[in-house]
């Protein structure tokens, strides 16, 4: 069994959970069985889960397990008929789409909040006191049943979570108890697992022993550590064939200092891993300039599925006409400001451009900085903030964009530009490291600008929005470029990694 | 189904649990379907009813039937049997203590295990998290099973604590939060039925009137109606008051009703009854122990709704059938007084008549049985004390401690005596008649001036009159003839507590109540005549 390892599948996804879960994918399609491990609590998993084409089989969660409700299938569970309320004594009282109240001689007793993204859907249960304050809540998970349940201290903060399996009984206890004055999480008991107490003082003590009792129950294990925070757990793991680290981003800086969390697969931890796996060549090469004795292997990021490979190129005519995108968190890091104001250039010469974000962000104030400059240049008509989209429909988004921009500080390999490519679309991109020169040639699938250069890049959109033919040669060398990273290429290239 | 309702039954029982304990057994012998309620939880609940004879399907506690732990088959588990999840944990005892210290192999601490002594049995532990955090005390229910765990906050009180099934479901849940004023307070109450539902309550009293509906609704029959007998006054008065469907509903007066048991009429009611005597047309009944209470409370309050004379003393046919011994075979001039040595006893009167008597009869002797209260650093016995001292009586009068050997000191004794301020019956005195104990008493209410019959069992003087007393006693002394008359006297009048009698005022209260049921019904909406 394969088992690819990090914290979470989320709502907001970044490059390292999307490359987990389509390397996942990619190994199943291929009937060499693999997991997507997480260790974080979410009781949204599954519908995160089919938000990035994982089904549930294809996903092992730590607290799912602990729970043994790994093969539980969803079940609505609408507050109308929700068993816990005693309508004889209570009255249910809506509040609009988000929760409802249960209400007892007017007073509100409880607060039924409502499963996101549903209607009406029991999500959790907040329990009220006779101060008004919160005394307890019963968490429910996707699949419709009670999964966990929250008390709290007096001053309001979390104080215990108790997880539950599918008879009610409680499985593990997580506390919050003060360490030098500050509360925090200190304990998690497992409760009669296989018959026994288990008490740990961390979440990733739990999570190793999870780890551990998964390895036994399968053979020829392979694990890899797709997150930085997984690293030096996944390397106490016993009963494995073998062990990777997987890189999702650049390593180092650049002056080639290695950032913080990854010295534990370069150096403290190095000796416990079979190797390191990056995305390209160039990233290998920058990884042994540094630490030569590693074992560094090259596997993509990225697989476009052969079924997607097999669809008809989508003409410029079916798309629309000036669309620019960018896709990405919208963080520093990505520099989304520079596309922005290369775009307002390019938007003075080409009536007809427009240009659409798509990508989370937790920096608020850079996306207010960035509305605040579409406003100025009063450009609200041109400039789409979209929200964060699915896979699926992410493809929408790729079919009707005609350009897309990369200005980011670096690209381990640049998925979304390999994902926009495999939608025929050409790439206009700063020169970084260490994906971009091998993704995107002069003129044939697009142009790399000196990085930083804003006149350059606004100057080479000008020119593919102004030249349908230039465009349609572009794009047909996007969609050339992206059959390299074909499902069937790059399963090879990690079968071999894993072979060796 | 007849309830009869009260917190617990604790080791030091007050004439409450007593009055109960003979109830329940009496309506056992009349195979009188009844049940206790014990409103309040305890570790030790199965191990105090146990001890006087209350068999699990005797009683209901309140806890158990919430927590699904009415019958539980008892097993004893043993620090050794703990799995605290932590491996090669040491035990260290620390018995001074009467615990365990569950520790790591570098000593840190996990867990403190409080045993009973006697059986190495676990009463409770003390869960500690690997910072050294005192997390969650668990308490072990008599029968073997975590029955309470009370979670504690980061600085060091009880947060929550939660009730819970053998199985360890959790069934009730109490909160404790700040109020507005920074005062900790119970703020909430959380019930998880068994089939899942969940109801919410204020205080303890209002899951108590759920309770009493979930019984109601459990014993449900349309030939009678269930009964609530209300044995301590605040656990559910407000409870009965608001039930969902009709019941038999009774406060049962255990004391005086007026807070001046020598001024019924005028002195400001109890305060222990003063809601239910200020509601008490609301109730179905009142019960009270003597016939005088009766007659006091009904010309005071002139309530609408029925009043019962029922004595909650009950003198069991075995002694009643008991050989009788003669004045002659007992211990000349050996006075006995069986009480709490406490400020409403007056036990120093007593005293002050023994010290009379003892100038002109000077083989009297005072044993005194009882525990001494403690209130106000021991002052009732310091008052007694002080008497003997004064009156050099050292060799007289002695504090004898609590026995339970009553049938050995009573059928020795030849007298009774008895000074107290208020009384709500006195099962004592009843115990010392059904002996033969010739009985002096200050004409105090309730109980004592009804149980002693002036010129029958012994004498009755005026409240606070310790010569008369002394004069009584010191009489009856200097004339074996009258002694004899009192003590067969005594014995007789003792049969006015008989099973056979006391049943009888029972059922006129049971007649009664069934005598409602069919108005009652009735009236239910659900019930009423619908014209088409």
């Amino acid at each position: 069994m394969k088992y690819f390892v990090s914290r979470s599948i989320y709502t907001f996804n970044s490059g390292t959970e999307h490359s987990q879960a389509n390397r996942t994918i990619m190994f199943n399609e291929h009937n060499d069985a693999a997991r997507y491990i997480t260790r974080d609590y979410n009781r949204l998993w599954v519908r995160d889960a089919e938000r990035v084409n994982l089904s549930s089989n294809e996903v092992l969660n730590m607290y799912d397990y602990f729970q043994g409700t790994t093969e539980v299938a969803v079940t609505q569970n609408p507050i109308r008929a929700f068993s816990q309320i005693a309508f004889n004594e209570y009255q249910l009282v809506d509040h609009g789409p988000n929760y409802s109240t249960i209400d007892h001689a007017g007073r509100q007793l409880a607060r039924i909040n409502i499963l996101p993204g549903t209607v009406g859907l029991v999500g959790d249960v907040e329990y009220y006191d006779r101060f008004d304050t919160l005394t307890s809540r019963d968490n429910f998970d996707w699949r419709g049943f009670k999964s966990s349940v929250d008390y709290f201290h007096p001053n309001g903060a979390l104080g215990s979570r108790r997880f539950l399996n599918q008879d009610g009984d409680v499985v593990l206890e997580n506390i919050y108890m003060n360490i030098d004055g500050q509360l925090q999480p200190t304990m998690w008991k497992l409760i009669n697992y296989q018959g026994r107490d288990y008490r740990f003082d961390t979440e990733d003590q739990l999570f190793l022993f999870f780890l551990n009792e998964v390895m036994k129950t399968t053979q020829d294990n392979v694990i890899v550590s797709d997150h930085r925070d997984t690293d030096y757990v996944v390397a106490d793991v016993q009963n494995v064939q073998s062990k990777w680290v997987a890189f999702h981003g650049l390593h180092a800086d650049n002056h080639g200092m290695p950032f913080a969390a990854f010295t534990v697969a370069l150096e403290t931890r190095a000796n416990d891993f079979d190797g390191i796996i990056v995305p390209t060549t160039k990233q290998k090469d920058a990884i042994l300039r540094d630490f030569n004795q590693l074992n560094v292997k090259v596997g993509s990021d990225i697989a476009i599925s052969e079924k997607h490979l097999a669809e008809e190129e989508v003409w410029l005519r079916d798309r629309i006409e000036g669309r620019i995108i960018f896709s990405g968190r919208l963080e520093a890091d990505k520099r989304p400001m520079e596309a922005l104001q290369a775009f307002l250039k390019v938007a003075k010469l080409v009536p007809k451009a427009t240009f659409e974000f798509r990508g989370y962000t937790n920096d608020q104030q850079l996306l207010n900085d960035m509305k605040q400059v579409v406003n100025q240049n009063n450009m609200q008509e041109r400039v789409i903030f979209g929200e964060y989209l699915t896979d699926s429909e992410m493809e929408e988004f790729y079919n009707k964009a005609q350009v897309i921009v990369n200005t980011s500080v670096g690209e381990a390999q640049g998925m979304h530009l390999i994902e926009a490519m495999g939608h025929g679309i050409p790439v206009v991109a700063y020169d970084t490291n260490y994906a971009i020169n091998g993704l995107v040639e002069n003129d044939v699938n697009g142009y790399v600008v000196t990085n930083g250069d804003q006149d350059q890049m606004a100057h080479r959109l000008q020119q593919i929005l102004d030249n349908n033919v230039l465009w349609s040669k572009l794009s047909k060398a996007a969609y050339q470029k992206a059959r390299e990273f074909s499902s069937e290429q790059i399963y090879k290239q990690w079968r071999n990694i894993f072979q060796n | 189904m007849i309830f009869f309702i009260n917190a617990q039954m604790p080791e030091k029982k007050s004439g409450i649990e007593h009055a109960q304990i003979k109830r329940i057994n009496l309506f056992k012998k009349m195979k009188q379907d009844a049940r206790i309620i014990l409103r309040d939880w305890n570790s030790e609940t199965h191990r105090l009813t146990k001890l006087v004879g209350i068999e699990d399907d005797d009683f209901i506690s309140m806890f158990d039937y919430y927590q699904e732990a009415m019958h539980v088959k008892r097993q004893i588990i043993k620090p050794a049997d703990l799995d605290f999840g932590v491996p090669d944990l040491k035990l260290v005892s620390d018995l001074d203590h009467r615990r365990y210290l569950a520790e790591t192999a570098e000593g840190q601490l996990v867990a403190r295990i409080n045993i009973d002594l006697n059986d190495d049995r676990v009463l409770s532990t003390e869960l500690f998290d690997g910072f050294g955090n005192l997390y969650r005390v668990d308490q072990y229910d008599y029968r073997g099973f975590v029955s309470l765990s009370q979670w504690y906050t980061p600085d060091n009180q009880i947060g929550t604590e939660e009730w819970k099934t053998p199985s360890g479901r959790t069934a009730i849940e109490a909160f404790s939060r700040q109020n507005m004023r920074g005062e900790m307070k119970q703020s909430g109450w959380k019930l998880t039925t068994t089939t899942g539902q969940v109801y919410q309550f204020d205080t303890i009293e209002e899951l108590t009137k759920h309770f009493f509906d979930d019984l109601n609704d459990e014993f449900w029959s349309v030939e009678e109606p269930n009964i609530f007998i209300l044995d301590r006054d605040h656990l559910g008065d407000w409870a009965l008051l608001n039930m969902e469907k009709p019941a038999y509903r009774v406060i049962h007066l255990h004391n005086s009703h007026a807070s001046d048991a020598q001024n019924p009429m005028k002195s400001t009611l109890n305060q222990h009854y003063e809601y239910a005597l200020n509601s008490m047309n609301r109730y179905d009944a009142f019960i009270s122990a003597t016939k005088k209470q009766t007659k006091d409370v009904k010309a005071r309050l002139k309530p609408q709704i029925k009043m019962f004379t029922i004595p909650v003393g009950i003198v069991p046919d075995q002694l009643l059938n008991a050989p009788r011994i003669p004045v002659e075979d007992r211990q000349f001039g050996k006075i006995v007084a069986f009480a709490r040595i406490a400020w409403e006893k007056h036990l120093d009167d007593l005293v002050r008549a023994v010290a009379i008597v003892h100038k002109t009869v000077p083989a009297v002797s005072l044993d005194l049985y009882g525990y001494a209260d403690g209130s106000n650093n021991y002052e009732a016995k310091r008052l007694v004390e002080q008497v003997i001292k004064e009156e050099h009586l050292e060799d007289v009068v002695k504090f004898k401690g609590y026995t339970t050997d009553v049938d050995a000191v009573e059928n020795n004794a030849m007298m009774f005596g008895l000074t107290s301020r208020m009384e709500g019956f006195n099962l004592a005195v009843m115990e010392g008649i059904a002996h033969g104990l010739i009985s002096f008493s200050y004409d105090v209410n309730y109980g004592p001036n009804e149980i002693v019959e002036n010129d029958v069992n012994g004498n009755v003087v005026p409240y606070g009159d310790y010569e008369a007393l002394a004069g009584a006693m010191i009489k009856v002394l200097q004339d074996p003839k009258l002694a004899q008359k009192y003590s067969t006297g005594a014995y007789d009048s003792a049969e006015r507590y008989s099973d056979a009698n006391v049943w009888k005022a029972w059922k006129r209260l049971l007649r009664d109540a069934k005598a409602s049921w069919p108005a009652k019904l009735a009236a239910m909406p659900e019930n009423r005549e619908v014209h088409k």
